[in-house]
Parts: structure tokens; sequence; C-alpha cells
């Protein structure tokens, strides 16, 4: 069959290819999935108690539930048929005689498997919860039934409502402001400062804005008042804008280390141009959100404590993101070892955890600088 | 009196378990333009990222003005000039924040004044101050000449650096580096498929095969292909290759 769609079949090899080359890393594979697998199994062990609770009232909400669902689906689906529409007009088989049919094929193939990987996912995980908990078959199959549903309604209504492919192949900088002409060129390391502040709003187009605001319109509970719903949603929009600013500090460390590799840059300056200002707003996003807690109705040392918590980590990552991007090595291992064993402390002992980022972050700096 | 700006003593290096330098051994004098010559995948990229510490090599050593890449990375790379692939510039970035945050990353206190003359020449001035993600191919590859020649290097890396680049363009590209070389202001590393570069402006060329330099020409032999006409150097090289053997 696959013989006869050329763009399924070149996908198809792909991912047969990446399996066969995963194969040389299998050992690496194997223990990272055990350990995923053992630190799931931790969480349900430990949270099992709740576990009923949780599944009453996804049955409780079924129809929030699905709407919400049903959002996410349309969303993501949408996404994906454009960037597959896209994708395939910029494809090494662009210029091949493929058959309309096949292509949308392929899109429909593409854009779908992504959510159904995730419902698979999500099946598992409800099902082995249930399991662990002892909840009723009949209730876990119901939960099941709803996401289910609510996927496939979402994922027609998104597969449809991108039927109309804009070719979207404008660069990412038509979302950041423009820069003044200037006459002058100096020597400034402003740019670099200003680069993971350029990447959010990149990142920020309304496509993916919409998202944001929608789980945050979803989040307002009925009956709140005009401030309180106001407060909600810009709680989520905030919280999107910092972690991707988070994000985006390590992303363009990463890529800033790559391009100046061959400059005599030394680390405490490279560390300082890339975090300074996406810190600065991190420091001030977070003073905003701790005020939202508050009208939320927070008490004030909780959001102070959560503020502290997010800054802490913050710092952490940051240090991590730089350290590693200038000594040309890949974060993500030690992010996750970071976070686990903060998660960890955090479980045990309130508090410990932020002294013990600053801790670790001063290693990396170290560590980053000895380089 | 010329010096010698790169000294490669048997590098070898490896990706993984795939060695794709086996031996390497060239020098580079200031004044000369060495040409690094071989088929796609024999390691030419690989030893071009060795000399600007990109890449740590298994074995040997090299060093950038009597400096060791390996053990005084920050002195080499003081005097290198090395012009990256045009995919790996910042597109969120201007032009003009590119080249301020590389002269600022090298060190500099201000933008050499013939970098901004080359770029005048090269037509680039009105691309300063756009976004380099809306640059094509040559604009981009420009760019990363010009990141290339900032704070003076003695020695000068390029990696296919006339791709995408319009013949006038690369025209200017070629004179400005003659007129450095000439005033032996530096030495010039250039990977290329190029063969009129080489037999019009190589002072020295290597080929690269396997991962190792398997013939060297001078800059009398390459006068000698030259004069034995057109096409000379390409069969040459289809020779020495095996190709449409």
């Amino acid at each position: 069959m696959l013989q006869q769609h050329p763009l399924l079949l070149a996908e198809w090899l792909a991912a047969r290819n990446l399996r066969a080359r995963a194969r040389a890393h299998a050992l690496k594979i194997i223990a990272g999935g055990g350990a995923a697998l053992g630190a799931a199994a931790f969480v349900l062990v430990t949270l099992r108690q709740q576990f009923p609770a949780m599944f009453e009232w996804l049955l409780a909400y079924r129809v929030l539930m699905l709407v919400a669902v049903a959002a996410y689906a349309l969303f993501a689906v949408g996404r994906q048929r454009r960037s597959a529409e896209v994708r395939y007009t910029q494809f090494w088989l662009a210029a091949a005689p493929v058959r309309q049919y096949s292509r949308s094929l392929a899109i429909l193939v593409v854009s779908l498997l992504p959510l159904a990987a995730q419902l698979l996912a999500a099946s598992v995980l409800l099902a082995a919860m249930g399991i662990v908990a002892g909840v009723a078959a009949a209730t876990v199959a119901a939960s099941l039934l709803w996401i289910a549903g609510g996927a496939a309604i979402g994922a027609t209504i998104g597969w449809w409502s991108a039927r109309r492919s804009h070719a979207d192949a404008l660069e990412g900088s038509r979302y950041v402001r423009q820069v003044k002409a200037r006459t002058d060129t100096v020597p400034s390391a402003a740019a670099l400062s200003g680069w993971p502040l350029a990447q959010v709003r990149a990142w920020g187009r309304p496509d993916n804005l919409r998202i944001l605001l929608m789980v945050g319109m979803l989040a307002v509970q009925a009956g709140s008042s005009a401030l309180v719903g106001l407060s909600v949603v810009a709680m989520w929009l905030l919280g999107g804008y910092l972690a991707g600013l988070l994000t985006a500090v390590l992303q363009t460390a990463s890529m800033a280390s790559h391009w100046l590799r061959s400059t005599p840059l030394p680390f405490a300056h490279f560390a300082w141009a890339v975090c300074r200002r996406a810190l600065l707003y991190q420091i001030v996003g977070t003073m905003l959100a701790i005020a939202l807690m508050v009208i939320l109705g927070s008490p004030v040392l909780s959001a102070l404590y959560v503020g502290g918590l997010w800054l802490s980590i913050v710092v952490l990552a940051c240090s991590i993101g730089v350290a590693d991007s200038y000594r040309a090595r890949r974060p993500f291992l030690k992010l996750a070892v970071s976070f686990a064993a903060l998660a960890i402390v955090e479980a045990r002992e309130h508090g410990w955890s932020i002294p013990i980022a600053a801790v670790l972050a001063a290693w990396q700096l170290r560590a980053g600088a000895k380089t | 009196m010329t010096s010698i700006v790169l000294d490669v003593r048997d590098v070898h290096a490896r990706y993984g378990k795939s060695e794709v330098l086996r031996g390497v051994t060239l020098q580079i004098r200031t004044g000369q333009w060495f040409c690094l010559l071989g088929p796609n995948g024999v390691g030419k990229s690989t030893l071009l990222h060795c000399v600007a510490a990109r890449l740590a090599p298994t074995a040997g050593d090299i060093a950038v003005c009597g400096h060791s890449v390996r053990t005084q990375t920050i002195e080499a790379k003081r005097k290198l000039g090395f012009g990256c692939a045009p995919e790996q510039l910042p597109g969120l970035l201007t032009g003009r924040q590119c080249l301020e945050v590389y002269a600022n990353a090298k060190g500099l206190e201000r933008i050499d004044p013939d970098v901004v003359e080359l770029g005048t020449a090269l037509r680039f001035d009105a691309y300063l101050d756009r976004f380099v993600d809306t640059y094509s191919l040559g604009t981009r590859q420009k760019l990363c000449v010009l990141l290339a020649l900032l704070g003076e290097p003695a020695l000068i890396v390029l990696d296919e650096a006339f791709n995408g680049l319009d013949p006038g363009s690369a025209l200017v590209v070629k004179r400005h580096l003659q007129q450095r070389l000439a005033a032996n202001r530096c030495g010039v590393l250039l990977a290329t498929h190029s063969l009129d570069i080489v037999e019009h402006y190589a002072d020295k060329a290597a080929l690269l095969l396997d991962g190792r330099i398997v013939r060297e020409w001078s800059d009398s032999e390459i006068a000698a292909v030259r004069e034995q006409g057109a096409n000379r150097f390409e069969e040459l090289l289809a020779m020495e290759t095996g190709a449409g053997s």
C-alpha cells in the first residue's frame, strides 16, 4: 500500500531508520525508559488515594472535560494540518508527481498521529490509575470514552477548519518588534540579551496564544467575579509567557554558543549577556504573578513562597542551560535530574529546594567558568 | 617576513565510532591562500571545525599563530576568523546586531573600517537592519564572510564561503582577501570545490581523501597545471579521487 503513496513511504522509511539508529543507543534508551517508568509507578502509587476522587470529578464535569479535550484536539489537529501542508510544499518530494489523494492521505495521517499517540498514552495512564486505585472498570471506561469522544469531535472540526491551507512560509521575525534603522555599528552584547525575548515574541503568534487564552478562559469557575475571571486568564497568560521565556533562554543559549564557539567569548560574559534581560523579565513577571495570586485569594506568604520557588527553578535552569551550552553539552538530562531532585526535596521538606537550587546553580556556573 | 599562522600536526578526529580525520598535517604561512579540496564527506569541514575549536581532535595538535587550540584556546581564537555556516546565523537578530555581538564576543572596541567598507562594496548595507531570517542564502553568506573578517584575524578559515554568492560579490570578496594576503595581514584556509579559485587565487592546495592529505600542490605546481589548459585541474582531481574512472 505504501508503495502507492510516496509521501507516506518517505515518512515511514524515515521513522524506521530513526528506530534503527536508536538501536545504537539501546542501553541508554532502556535505562531512560526504565527510569521514567519507575518514576511514573512511584508517583502513581504515592498518589493512588487521590485517584477515585479524580475519576468522580472527571465524570461529574464530563461535559466540561469533553469541551476541553475537543478544544485541545481542534487546535492540535488544525496546527498539525497547517504545518503538514507547509511542510509538503517544501518537501524533497514536492516536485514529484504525487496524486492529490495521496498527498491528502499523508497530511491526514501526519496530522492525526500525534493526537492518537497522546490519546493512547492518556488511556494507558488512566487505566493504570484505575488499576492502582481499585476504581471500577466501568468508571475508567466511561472517562476514557468521554475523552475519546472529545478528541474525535475536536479532531474533526480542527481538520475541517484548517482545510483552507495558508502556506505559512513567512519567517518567525514577523512577530518580533522591528529594530530601528541606525547608522552606527558598535560592538555590543545587547542584542544577545534581547534574543530570548525576541524568541518568545516569535513563539507568541496568535495561533499559539489562542490555545493559552482558551485554556485560561476554561479555567475560570462559573459564578466568578469579573476581577477573578480576568486574574485567572492573566495568570495563565503570564505563566505561559514566563515558561516560554525560560525555554527561550535554554534554546538561545544553545544556538548562541554554537554560533559564537569560534570566538574568545568568556563564559561569564556569555552567561550574563544571554540571561540578563530574561532574568529581569522573570523577576518582574513573578512579582506580577504574586500580586495576581493574592488577588485570587492566596495568602501573601504562600504566594511569595511559590514566587521564590519559581525564581529558584529559573535560576537553576538558566545556570545549567548556559553552562552546558557553553561547554557544548546537552543540558536536558541534567535539567531533568535536577528538577526531580528538587521535587523530592520539596515533597519531604517545604522550602529546602530553594537553597539547594541556589547551590546547584552556583556549582554549574563555576563549572562553566572553569571551561 | 612570513610566519606560520596555522600548524596542524597529525590530527585525528572522530564522530562517535567513525574516524573522520586520520592524521592530517599541514601548515599555512602569513600571506598564503590555502585551498582544501576533496570529495564530499572526506572530512574537510571536520578539519575546519577542529581548527576553530568547535570540535576537539582525538589526537594531534593544532596551533594558530603558535597558540595551541587545545591548551591556549582563547589566545588561538583571538587570532582566528571563522566563517560559520549560513544556517547557523541567528534568524531573530538583524545583520547589524550580528556584527555587534560578534565584535563584542571577540573583545573589539569598534568594527574594523575595512569590514564596513567591504559590507558597502557587497551592497550589504541595505540589509543591516533587517532580520537574518529574511535573508537569501547569498546575503547570509556575505554576513558570514564579514563576521569572519572582524578583528583583523591572522588566520581566516572559510568553508565553501563562495556558495550562493553572485559572481560580482564573489569577486569583491576574493579581491579583498587578496589585498589582506598581499599586505601579509593573514593567511587563508578555504575548503572548496571551486577549482577556479584554486587555479587563480590559491598559493597552495591540498587534497583530502579518507581523512588524510594525499596530495599537495605548491604555487608553482598550480601555475604549471593552469598552463596545461582549461579543465586540467578538474581532470587531475578526478584521477586522484578515482571519480569518473
